[in-house]
């Protein structure tokens, strides 16, 4: 019954179109994410030379997501791309501990783009299941959330293997879009 | 073979040669060490090519895979022979006689006893057909066989190394022919004659050939490249440099597009050597870019994520840029525009990109790539139309897995196999690999009609009065798998026999399907004790 409804109202109101961009370092588990929400869906996708892009439907909202580096030098590149986009989904190795460092100032980076001020953050807080993982509260320190201003954020403890907490993240991007 | 050489072997000065004679002498001296110890340490591994010629002829006649087109005497116990392999590559085998087999007999003898060590060979893909020239050595000169080996080498093959062999490079034969080091060399492969008498090559199976483990490795790639690189290493077929990893990937002979790329990609400070590497073997000279770009992508899958890419394009621009110095004023433009080439290829091509951006917008985005400045606008707006009409293509895998599994079989043939449903006996050409058993209706087709896993079965003969030679394979169950060697001229007997030796030595154990078994009993006895 639910589901009717819903399937009513996409086709009174459309959907609702959310670009987000997915950062995060090498090796972070982006892709897995990617293909993991993408996954139970009937993909008929033509294979295309490129960066990883992938729409995931979920609760009546079109997330577009693209893996998307952080270099300085291309930074320009992205400017385009940047624009309009709603959520910016961090993903790290919470058992990464020697490029927590590096992932904070990649975040930071990404963070000071004019661009992106209007975009939410949702940091998936990846690979739970490895031993010695950071949670989700030390993360939060070691990322510096806490010193975020004028932004919206949200801290998602994940295993993109499992597909545990990505639902649970996307949860969190779509409550944020509707209330824009 | 009487005829007399033109070509005379001389005794030669060590200072008489150029420097890069004395380079290959003595890396000729530590390949011998190196082999040696092989020896010492694995056991001879022939070349998979004895066997398929010389080997398994105990019996009697079998098919011969190859033809053996030159012989040449090294002295009364070796001889040097030239063969051609049905894959077209030439392979120069030195080989040692046994005492009883005089010269007089030799080239029967080669073709009837498997019991000789072969000291050293090589292989190597003859370019442009065979040289006809007749130059046979006579006793006591191998010369010839150097001759024409080195005018093989020297015609374009360079230091491909050779197939299947106990490591004999081509180096070796190029310097054999010199006619210098003859003596020494001979002196030097009698002492690797000596180990190698002590050993016992005649049962070894085609399974420790080098072809074979290549063949391994190459499939381990596919399905998980750092594994594949990390047994081709330990198993002496890839050198572990940079260098040799990037050539191997970059030949790409049987390997699958995706995995290259992923190999390539991995943040490790070995593959992104072998990743520069790997760049560097491709010619852009006087390629525009886009084109450079469309060429490079081809030669491996492009992995999709952004620092992979990144790395990529960085190495690309290098080499883009080295061999074109006068297009960029510097190699971060390349790389910067190379960058933007590969994002409006996803945003114009990839069906999740909903808004697909105007040549205006790719002109925008490109602003102040140039050292700050902006590239010309025609050069934006053909890059922008090339991609938009004419997409990089999806690289094509060289040939597919199971086309690797049928070249190279442990036997292969015409057999009769009898129907699982229907019981009536078909024709079909089978092919023996990797312990599986492939049927196929005609030798040509390259997908099979079925596969029998030799997995927890038994082969045994058959006494069927209007079937000669058959025989069967079963299960530990009920189950028989039947199969029946058609008949032909008489060799059948050997056939049948070869045949069931070569299915016995591929069947494999797995403990998993006898302890499935037992609990699929202990289920079946539990649920009619439970009915009753």
């Amino acid at each position: 019954m639910g589901l009717t409804l819903s399937s009513a109202f996409t086709r009174l109101f459309g959907k609702k179109q959310m670009r987000i961009l997915m950062v995060g370092l090498d090796a972070a588990g982006k892709t897995t994410i990617l293909y993991k929400l993408k996954l139970g869906e009937i993909v008929t996708t033509i294979p295309t030379i490129g960066f990883n892009v992938e729409t995931v439907e979920y609760k009546n909202i079109s997330f577009t997501v693209w893996d998307v580096g952080g270099q300085h030098r291309i930074r320009s590149l992205w400017r385009h791309y940047f624009q309009n986009t709603q959520g910016l989904i961090f993903v790290v190795d919470s058992s990464d501990r020697e490029r927590i460092g590096e992932a904070e100032e990649e975040l930071n980076n990404m963070l000071t783009a004019e661009e992106l001020a209007d975009a939410v953050l949702l940091v998936f807080a990846n690979k739970q299941d490895l031993p010695n993982a950071m949670n989700a509260s030390e993360l939060t320190d070691k990322l510096g959330l806490n010193n975020i201003k004028n932004r919206r954020w949200y801290i998602q403890a994940a295993c993109a293997t499992e597909a545990h907490g990505l639902y649970e993240g996307l949860d969190w991007l779509s409550n944020e879009l509707s209330k824009k | 073979m009487s005829s007399t050489s033109s070509h005379s072997a001389e005794q030669f000065n060590i200072n008489d040669l150029t420097p890069e004679q004395q380079k290959m002498l003595i890396d000729i001296r530590r390949r011998k060490t190196e082999l040696l110890l092989e020896i010492q340490t694995k056991g001879l591994e022939a070349p998979g090519i004895r066997r398929q010629a010389l080997g398994s002829t105990r019996r009697g006649a079998k098919r011969p895979l190859i033809k053996v087109s030159r012989l040449a005497v090294i002295d009364a116990t070796c001889i040097c022979i030239r063969i051609l392999l049905n894959n077209g590559t030439l392979a120069i085998l030195l080989y040692r006689m046994n005492s009883s087999e005089k010269r007089t007999r030799r080239k029967n003898a080669l073709r009837s006893s498997a019991d000789h060590g072969i000291i050293g060979g090589c292989s190597l893909p003859i370019p442009g057909g065979l040289n006809r020239r007749r130059q046979n050595g006579s006793s006591g000169r191998m010369v010839f066989l150097a001759e024409e080996a080195a005018k093989d080498t020297a015609a374009g093959i360079g230091g491909r190394l050779s197939l299947g062999t106990i490591g004999v490079e081509p180096q070796r034969c190029l310097l054999l022919s010199t006619g210098m080091t003859i003596l020494q060399l001979k002196d030097e492969l009698g002492e690797v004659v000596a180990k190698m008498e002590n050993m016992d090559t005649a049962d070894e199976s085609k399974n420790n050939t080098r072809a074979k483990k290549m063949s391994i490795g190459r499939k381990k790639f596919n399905m998980d490249p750092k594994k594949g690189i990390e047994y081709l290493i330990e198993h002496g077929l890839l050198r572990e440099t940079a260098a040799d990893v990037a050539q191997f990937l970059h030949k790409g002979e049987g390997l699958n597009k995706t995995a290259i790329g992923d190999y390539l990609g991995e943040r490790h400070e070995f593959n992104e050597k072998v990743l520069k590497a790997f760049v560097d073997l491709h010619d852009f000279t006087d390629l525009i870019l886009v084109q450079a770009l469309r060429q490079f992508l081809w030669s491996f899958r492009l992995p999709g994520e952004a620092q992979k890419i990144d790395r990529m394009m960085e190495c690309f621009a290098q080499r883009y840029c080295q061999l074109n110095p006068n297009i960029f004023t510097n190699t971060d433009t390349c790389y910067v525009l190379s960058f933007a080439i590969i994002m409006l290829n996803t945003s114009l091509h990839n069906p999740s990109v909903k808004e697909k951006p105007t040549v205006e917008q790719f002109i925008t985005m490109n602003r102040g790539i140039n050292n700050g400045g902006d590239l010309p606008r025609e050069l934006l707006v053909s890059l922008y139309d090339s991609i938009k009409t004419e997409p990089f293509k999806i690289p094509e895998d060289d040939g597919n897995d199971l086309m690797h599994t049928f070249f190279n079989p442990d036997k292969e043939g015409w057999l009769w196999k009898q129907g699982g449903r229907y019981k009536s006996w078909k024709r079909r050409w089978f092919i023996l690999n990797d312990n599986c058993l492939y049927y196929f209706e005609y030798t040509t087709d390259k997908e099979p009609r079925g596969i029998i896993p030799l997995e927890n079965i038994r082969v045994r003969e058959v006494q069927d009065r209007h079937k000669p030679h058959c025989f069967e394979l079963h299960a530990t169950g009920t189950e028989f798998i039947k199969a029946c060697k058609t008949d032909s001229e008489g060799k059948v007997v050997e056939e049948k026999d070869e045949w069931i030796k070569c299915v016995r030595q591929s069947i494999s154990h797995n403990p998993f399907y006898d302890m499935l078994a037992a609990r699929k009993k202990k289920a079946q006895k539990t649920s009619a004790h439970s009915k009753s």
